[in-house]
């Protein structure tokens, strides 16, 4: 039988000796795993040993869509991008839109496996069947936007690019990928593979179709989606202002990272919300592929000396490199944003790591000297030399750019309790210490501190800020459906932003597919990817359990110092409770391993075999 | 007086019923911050309130006959 929604082939191409076949993508690969993240993760963990360095040659990078990339059906330009992670040394992997996973499928593909290390700068080009390896000296050192630009007008308008900038040349753990002039695959580091392996770039183009199980049907349906989208009352109200137009609520929640974490409350964030954003640099409206929600916000700063093209901020850059460094105008975020994306850093962990050093500067910890100049928070040109310094690994910037955490094992004084990470992966835009879901989901993130695994904030706000009961159930039911957006190829916020069904995508996914599986089913898939995951961070971290499941010391022993959730904080015990509480659920055991039994009923009899056979 | 509650978003499972229209009567000079809660739903719980066409917030005083939307917080990636 084949099932729809596949292009067909998976593509393996060895930078190492420039060489480069194509496999049939595996029905059983299929049934299992779905694609996109689930491909990721079982590939991942079948084809890299624990040893594997990161940065060596022997890591892989997998670039997969799903199987609802590419269709007529709304928001379906989604692609999943894994390697093992040189932030955490687990499992590490980043979603991004754009309609760079919708050409991968039309060139015929269903992942993209980069394998080996190139001696010299090169970037891939697939153009349906032809696939060559080419010499990017020209472009080595050159930053993110003139890249894409140059190999546009190379090769042709039609190609979809994605890049590194000088942040992954230079093996910034935390460096970024980045495609259509804005959108990132920012997370755990993927872009420092690439740097590491020498591949500046990828260009695809495709030109063939998808086979689907139901023409017919998935075009109906499709164009069914589509008007159902339209015609949710908050879709007028949630474009204008996209992801920025969270951030009042945030505040008033008394979440917003304000000053390292330091706080959960920003007094200026009327400054730098998306209103803000809207009347003072926005140009258009952008979307991925396929989008009708676009909360791509594209803008211009025109400043003295700092005049740039920028998309974005979206609300994470305005909560991590605004509030987080205390930069109090939507100006000098989006400058800081542009100049981040170009250099190729993540905004996230790149906000995260510059409020550390900016917190370290201030209590001594760094001094001028070692800074090479002052640093203070609110100062935008702080804020923009040490991105710099990162990107190109020079002074400071050396010991920052490997992150956060082991920044702080380097510079010492205690600095880790505010090292704001789980896993090696930095924090991203919500301060959790009044919000136990929002806080078990960071931590049990599976690549780190990252919040779409679990937005479980309304959660908390809906059931009750101080409650623990049931909050570990919610965290472990979001993290099925949130990820699978991800594994299907599709973005999910339709469905949080304007309540968009998740019945839709169920009724789709068989006239795609041609597989009879229920919205359960899919879950199940979802629970049996998470496990893999966790598998491959207990096979790959020696030591690796409970205690990685942590967050930093400032969340259970500092109380909120101001705004509406002054005083809270976060007992170390109701950090136990929820862990204990989510292990149980989750069918692990205290340490927070999979138990043999459980990967048995996920249908993972060759994980509950290996990691007995680890432990014998 | 009656006025209708549109909900939008995922926070509609926090929702009575999980119903995205209510239609209460309410005490006139209420607020929505004071509705909401009288009828067990955290005010908290939406991001954003627009009444014909404008943006308002919790502390809105709705008009008999009013259509009120609810907003749900989005982002998260
Ligand atoms: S909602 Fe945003 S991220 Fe999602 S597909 Fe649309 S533009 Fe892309």
């Amino acid at each position: 039988m084949t099932i729809g929604g596949y292009a067909g082939k998976i593509l393996r191409v060895n930078l190492t000796d420039g060489s480069w076949s194509t496999e049939k993508t595996s029905e059983e690969l299929i049934r299992r795993f779905l694609g996109g993240r689930g491909f990721c993760a079982k590939m991942l963990y079948d084809e890299l040993e624990p040893d594997v360095d990161p940065l060596g040659p022997e890591n892989k990078v997998v670039i997969a869509p799903g199987p609802m990339t590419g269709l007529f059906l709304p928001s379906s330009g989604k692609v999943h991008m894994a390697s093992k992670s040189p932030a955490t040394g687990g499992y590490g992997d980043s979603n991004m839109g754009g309609h760079f996973g919708a050409e991968i499928k039309y060139a015929g593909y269903d992942a993209v496996v980069i394998e080996g290390a190139a001696k010299r700068p090169c970037y891939l080009v697939v153009e349906d069947d032809r696939v060559e390896l080419r010499d990017a000296s020209t472009w080595w050192g050159k930053g993110s936007f003139e890249t894409e630009k140059e190999l546009k007008q190379r090769l042709g308008e039609e190609f979809q690019i994605a890049t590194i900038g000088p942040a992954g040349e230079n093996v910034v753990r935390y460096a970024c990928i980045t495609h259509d002039f804005g959108r990132q695959a920012g997370r755990t580091g993927v872009g420092c593979v690439w740097g590491a392996k020498k591949l500046k770039a990828i260009a695809v183009r495709g030109t063939r179709s998808v086979p689907l199980a139901d023409v017919r049907g998935a075009l109906r349906k499709g164009r069914q989606m589509f008007e159902a989208c339209f015609s949710k009352p908050g879709f007028k109200e949630w474009t204008p202002y996209g992801t920025a137009g969270v951030t009042d609520w945030i505040n008033e929640i008394g979440a917003f990272p304000t000053k390292n974490f330091w706080t959960g409350y920003f007094e200026h964030y009327k400054n730098i919300n998306g209103q803000a954003l809207r009347e003072r640099i926005l140009v258009t409206d952008k979307g991925c592929f396929a989008c009708p929600t676009p909360c791509g916000k594209y803008s211009r700063v025109r400043e003295a000396q700092r005049c740039c093209y920028v998309e974005g901020p979206e609300y994470e850059t305005i909560a991590m490199v605004g509030g987080n460094c205390l930069l109090d105008r939507i100006e000098d975020i989006a400058y800081a944003n542009y100049l981040m994306d170009d250099l190729g850093i993540d905004t996230i962990s790149g906000g995260n790591v510059i409020a550390f050093a900016l917190e370290c500067f201030e209590k001594g910890l760094i001094t001028e000297e070692e800074a090479g100049r002052k640093l203070a928070f609110g100062d935008l040109d702080s804020v923009l030399y040490l991105a710099r310094k990162i990107a190109y690994r020079e002074g400071i910037g050396r010991i920052l750019a490997d992150g956060v955490k082991a920044a702080a094992e380097r510079i010492g004084g205690g600095s880790e309790r505010f090292a704001i990470h789980v896993k090696g992966l930095e924090w991203s835009g919500y301060e959790s210490r009044y919000a136990p879901a929002m806080m078990l989901a960071y931590m049990t993130a599976d690549i780190g501190a990252h919040h779409n695994r679990a937005w479980a904030i309304t959660h908390d706000v809906a059931v009750g800020r101080d409650a623990i009961e049931g909050k570990a159930a919610k965290v472990i039911e979001l993290q099925h459906i949130r990820p699978l957006f991800d594994t299907l190829g599709l973005c999910r916020l339709p469905w949080v932003e304007i309540g968009f069904e998740l019945e839709h995508y169920a009724e789709m996914f068989p006239l795609v597919t041609g597989l009879d599986y229920t919205w359960e089913d899919l879950l199940l898939i979802s629970e049996r990817i998470w496990n893999v995951v966790r598998c491959f961070n207990v096979r790959h971290i020696p030591g690796f359990g409970r205690s990685w499941d942590y967050p930093p010391a400032r969340f259970y022993e500092e109380p909120v110092p101001t705004g509406p959730a002054k005083g809270k904080l976060i007992s170390r015990e109701t950090l136990d409770r929820l862990l204990d509480d989510y292990y149980a659920l989750r069918g692990w055991d205290k340490n927070g391993i999979p138990t043999p039994d459980k990967l048995r009923q996920l249908g993972l009899e060759e994980l509950a075999a290996d990691l007995q056979r680890r432990k014998a | 007086m009656q006025v209708t509650l549109r909900f939008h978003g995922h926070a509609i499972e926090y929702v009575p019923g999980g119903q995205e229209t209510l239609t209460v009567d309410v005490p006139a000079g209420q607020t929505l911050r004071q509705i909401l809660t009288t009828i067990g739903i955290q005010p908290q719980l939406f991001a954003a309130v627009v009444v014909g066409g404008h943006r308002r917030d919790l502390e809105y005083v709705p008009e008999p006959g009013d259509e009120v939307m609810l907003l749900s917080p989005a982002a998260g990636g």
